[in-house]
């Protein structure tokens, strides 16, 4: 049954279609039920096409279905076709399943909103912009999803676009994208330029054949690893998701924890045959994604909006995800992909639930003791933040420890510590967010206290599922040591990414790996209940021992007013400059200049026509004479 | 008989004056009659080339330009007739309100 | 046969009023036993006159300047240059229009002088009779000041019977000769009416009745354009 998995994206591009055209006209009720059935259709779809998948033998993979030659110029040529295997059903189940968790949640929360057929619209288009990219097989069609993904969370981002703040975020984050798309567009040019196709079967293919030097395989990686930073939030490029929580809260928990961030580590998984041709790749990618992993967790540490808590933690772990990658454990990337879709779009949309019983307050330290009040957000929220922080059981010790034990397998100690850092710095940041919001004294604004109220069950429902999978996720990914096979995930993965070649470790050296993850957890959660629970005067204590540190904490390293200072103020002087110089005084110049020339032109002529009799026939005799004596002569 | 040159160079010097006239006179009517002037002096050259070469069609033209200078009267002085009854005055000084 | 080519086809005497002068044998026809002279006109006409005619017609073949016509041109040229100056010096624009009729009429003399009759009494009728006429009419609307009255003296009365008397008999003789006699019709040469009725009626027939569009056209437009403003 998986003849039909290219409808897949198509189910919700169709109703975009329709939202985009009637959108005006229809009921809010129409629009929500519309918008949840395509993305549920998606869903059942992908399902379907996975269990139908499971029947596949392996060496018909991957299914590929081409619907049209687009593109056919010469040597290059890329079709519009969908292909499924693996490593697409693990992407596609992601999206299709927690997107509609959160069109579901959305009906509640922008239930009194102005736009809301643009927002389910743009929902809409978002999801099949993202399973185009996914699904696509070669990289031309990726990166049309890529691109795509990229514009939605531009509009959605500026979904209040009367707000300034919120303008000027959706900006930054599509410019700041451009710049990876700059890296990558040259990445697919170099790789066309060496395989001579952009087919993945054909990339492959090359990698496998040995046609491909490992130079040629370094340059292409890096230059796709730039628009990986970009649009998954890396050093140097993550500046704009936490200005990115301008957008409503199920935008920040769709696009920007579980799916669009995630596309440049699916990239890098896709393309995993590519990257183990260079090591010096997969070193700048691993080197990368742990120096980023313990830099947003710094900031995360001292962050006093709800939201930016949650966009620093996404950043730290898509580090995580790119250690994996970098490491050679590209299934256990993935795997974190997974889980953290769950858990962190559950504490996004939990912390939006939050929000909602606010009336819109985001600040953290007008918060506290909301456990009493909101019964069935807290324990979905805690639920998220213990899977976050790694504690064994929940999902997220499963991942995180599978790439963990494989960087430390694969005899990267450097990057195997600055993960364990990052995840003490996890556990903390999670449970002070935790302990500040849902505990202790309450230091609520008396407005605020007035409203406040659990939010709809449209909004708790996927709360409660995301929180259900947010702890199961994790036993599809067993770890080792419990029994080789139980790895039900990596197995699945097993044809689009084969098994690593590293070192076994040896059951003693796994166990205690396991044990010092734990350990990592626990101490952060630990240190937190003592700084926000038993001993409170601690934080302030420690700002005023650190002042310094504390505010280039507060203030992201001052790397936005880095970037302003160095790139941005510059162009916009340099355009400004040359504006004034060139384009008012050469071009605009040069056209007013033409029109003036006309004018005097005319005017000039103008003396001729006196309306004189007399006048015009001296100008015929003139002529007359002329002619003749040019006959004459 | 006559050099033929003796009556083309009586038309020249018949142009001649008839320009002459048209550029001296300063009422419309006398312009207009230098303007016949000038035409008879083209059909005096169309006549004499017609009998130098012998071709008759020069003095069909003739008729013809005779018999539109007869129809470019009628009209030409209708029109004079207007300008006089909107500005009182034959003058073509002041008949310039097609300037620019 | 084309004109051109019947042209080149005769041979060309200088300064010869007639390409040809074809001398035929004498026809004998019943009682009338002239001999007649064949004289080859163009475009195919011909006419047989009598040799006394010849003579008094002055058709002889002919190699120098005609005094008689050097005369007549000279006197016409001299009258036609004076007449425009007398027009450009005159400040009255009747004045200048009746010096133009002068003018005209001496022009078409010399049109006749040109060998084309038929125009020079187009010339005549149309030109000095009709436009000129239509001048001095416009001119008399337009009040140019006082008018003169009219010139009583002796002289004028005089002159004007006398010279009116003097055209009258000039006319008369011309008539009386050429009805006199059996002589046929003028000469047929170059210009004359025949050549010319042939020329319009047949290759310039198109022409001919589109300038007939064009006087109707003329006649309508000047009576629409001089209407007076009530009638709208």
């Amino acid at each position: 049954m998986t003849e039909t998995f290219w409808l897949i994206p198509l189910i919700p591009a169709v109703s975009f279609l329709i939202l985009l055209v009637f959108g005006r006209k229809l009921s809010k009720a129409w629009i929500s039920g519309q918008a949840c059935l395509a993305v549920l259709a998606s869903f059942a779809l992908s399902l379907v096409s996975f269990l139908g998948l499971l029947k596949v033998p392996h060496s018909n993979l991957p299914l590929v279905k081409t619907l049209f030659s687009w593109i056919s110029a010469g040597r290059f040529s890329a079709g519009l076709s969908f292909h499924f295997d693996p490593l697409t059903a693990v992407m596609v189940l992601v999206v299709t399943g927690v997107g509609f968790l959160i069109h579901l949640y959305s009906v509640g929360y922008m239930a009194r909103d102005r736009s809301y057929a643009r927002y389910f619209a743009l929902l809409n288009l978002f999801t099949f912009a993202m399973l185009l990219l996914v699904m696509a097989s070669n990289m031309v069609l990726l990166f049309v999803g890529w691109e795509g993904v990229g514009l939605c969370s531009y509009l959605l981002i500026g979904f209040w676009f009367e707000k300034p703040s919120a303008a000027a975020a959706g900006q930054k984050a599509f410019i700041v994208n451009r710049i990876g798309d700059a890296g990558f567009l040259l990445g697919l040019l170099f790789m066309f330029l060496f395989v001579g196709s952009t087919e993945f079967r054909a990339i492959d293919q090359a990698v496998l054949g040995g046609n491909l030097s490992q130079g040629a395989a370094t340059l292409v990686c890096l230059l796709l690893f730039i628009g990986a930073c970009g649009k998954s939030a890396q050093i140097p490029l993550y500046v704009w998701l936490p200005d990115a929580m301008e957008g409503p809260t199920p935008v920040s928990a769709l696009i920007h924890a579980a799916t669009m961030v995630t596309a440049g580590v699916y990239m890098v998984s896709r393309l995993n045959l590519l990257y183990s041709l260079s090591p010096a790749a997969l070193q700048v990618v691993a080197a990368v994604g742990a120096a980023t992993a313990v830099y947003a967790a710094s900031m995360a540490l001292v962050q006093n909006d709800i939201k930016r808590i949650l966009a620093y933690s996404t950043i730290s772990q898509l580090g995580f995800m790119f250690i994996g990658c970098g490491v050679g454990a590209y299934a256990a990337g993935m795997f974190h992909l997974t889980t953290h879709a769950f858990f962190k779009s559950l504490l996004f949309l939990a912390a939006g639930s939050v929000l909602h019983a606010l009336s819109g307050e985001q600040d953290i330290r007008k918060m506290g003791g909301l456990r009493r009040h909101l019964p069935l957000t807290y324990p979905t929220f805690l639920v998220g933040a213990i899977a976050i922080a790694g504690v064994p059981f929940f999902s997220g010790f499963f991942s995180k420890d599978a790439i963990l034990s494989r960087a430390f397998a694969g005899g990267h100690t450097a990057v195997w510590l600055a993960g364990l850092l990052a995840a003490v710095m996890t556990a903390f940041y999670m449970f002070r967010l935790v302990l500040l919001t849902f505990h202790g004294r309450e230091r609520l604004d008396p407005e605020t206290k007035k409203h406040i109220h659990e939010s709809p069950p449209v909004m708790t429902v996927p709360l409660v599922l995301l929180a259900l999978f947010s702890v199961g996720a994790g036993y599809i990914g067993l770890p080792a040591v419990l029994g080789r096979d139980l790895n039900r995930f990596f197995r699945f993965l097993e044809p689009v990414i084969p098994p690593g070649h590293e070192a076994a470790l040896s059951p003693g050296r796994e166990w205690s790996l396991i044990l010092a993850s734990v350990a990592a957890a626990l101490a952060g959660i630990a240190a937190a209940l003592l700084f926000y629970g038993r001993r409170p005067s601690i934080p302030g204590w420690l700002v005023h021992r650190f002042p310094g540190l504390y505010k280039l904490l507060l203030n992201k390293y001052y790397v936005d007013e880095f970037y302003g200072a160095a790139i941005v103020n510059p162009l916009i002087r340099g355009s400004e400059a040359i504006y004034r110089h060139f384009d008012l005084k050469v071009i605009d110049g040069a056209v007013n200049g033409a029109g003036r020339l006309a004018t005097l032109a005319g005017r000039a002529l103008n003396a001729l026509q006196s309306g004189r009799l007399k006048d015009y026939a001296l100008g015929l005799l003139a002529g007359l004479i002329i002619i003749l004596g040019a006959l004459l002569l | 008989m006559i050099p033929l040159s003796w009556f083309l160079a009586l038309s020249a010097v018949l142009f001649v004056l008839g320009v002459a006239a048209f550029f001296v006179k300063r009422d419309l009517i006398t312009m207009f009659l230098a303007v016949e002037v000038m035409l008879n002096a083209a059909n005096l050259a169309f006549l004499t080339f017609a009998k130098k070469q012998g071709y008759l069609a020069g003095q069909v033209i003739v008729f013809f330009i005779i018999t539109v200078a007869a129809a470019e009267a009628a009209i030409g002085l209708a029109i004079i007739l207007l300008v006089f009854r909107q500005r009182k005055s034959i003058k073509a000084e002041g008949a310039d309100l097609m300037k620019g | 046969m084309s004109p051109t080519s019947y042209l080149a086809a005769l041979p060309r005497a200088p300064g010869s009023l007639y390409q040809k002068h074809h001398i035929s044998q004498s026809f004998s026809h019943g009682s009338i036993s002239n001999r007649v002279i064949r004289v080859e006109g163009w475009h195919g006409g011909d006419a047989y006159i009598s040799p006394g005619a010849i003579d008094a017609l002055a058709l002889h073949p002919y190699n120098g300047t005609n005094k008689m016509a050097v005369t007549l041109f000279l006197v016409l040229a001299t009258i036609i240059i004076g007449s425009v100056l007398a027009m450009i010096l005159s400040r009255d624009p009747a004045i200048s229009a009746l010096w133009l009729v002068l003018a005209f009429a001496a022009l078409g003399g010399l049109f006749g002088l040109l060998e084309a009759p038929f125009i020079a009494a187009v010339q005549i009728i149309i030109y000095a009779g009709a436009i000129m006429v239509l001048f001095i009419f416009v001119i008399m609307m337009i009040p140019r000041g006082e008018a003169f009255p009219p010139d009583k003296r002796k002289i004028t009365l005089f002159l004007s019977i006398f010279l009116a008397a003097v055209l009258a008999a000039e006319m008369f003789v011309s008539l009386w000769a050429v009805l006199r006699g059996d002589r046929t019709a003028g000469p047929s040469g170059l210009g004359s009416t025949s050549a010319v009725g042939r020329l319009l009626f047949r290759d310039y027939l198109y022409p001919f009745e589109i300038s007939s569009l064009l006087i109707i056209a003329a006649l309508v437009g000047s009576i629409v354009l001089s209407k007076k403003r009530g009638k709208e």
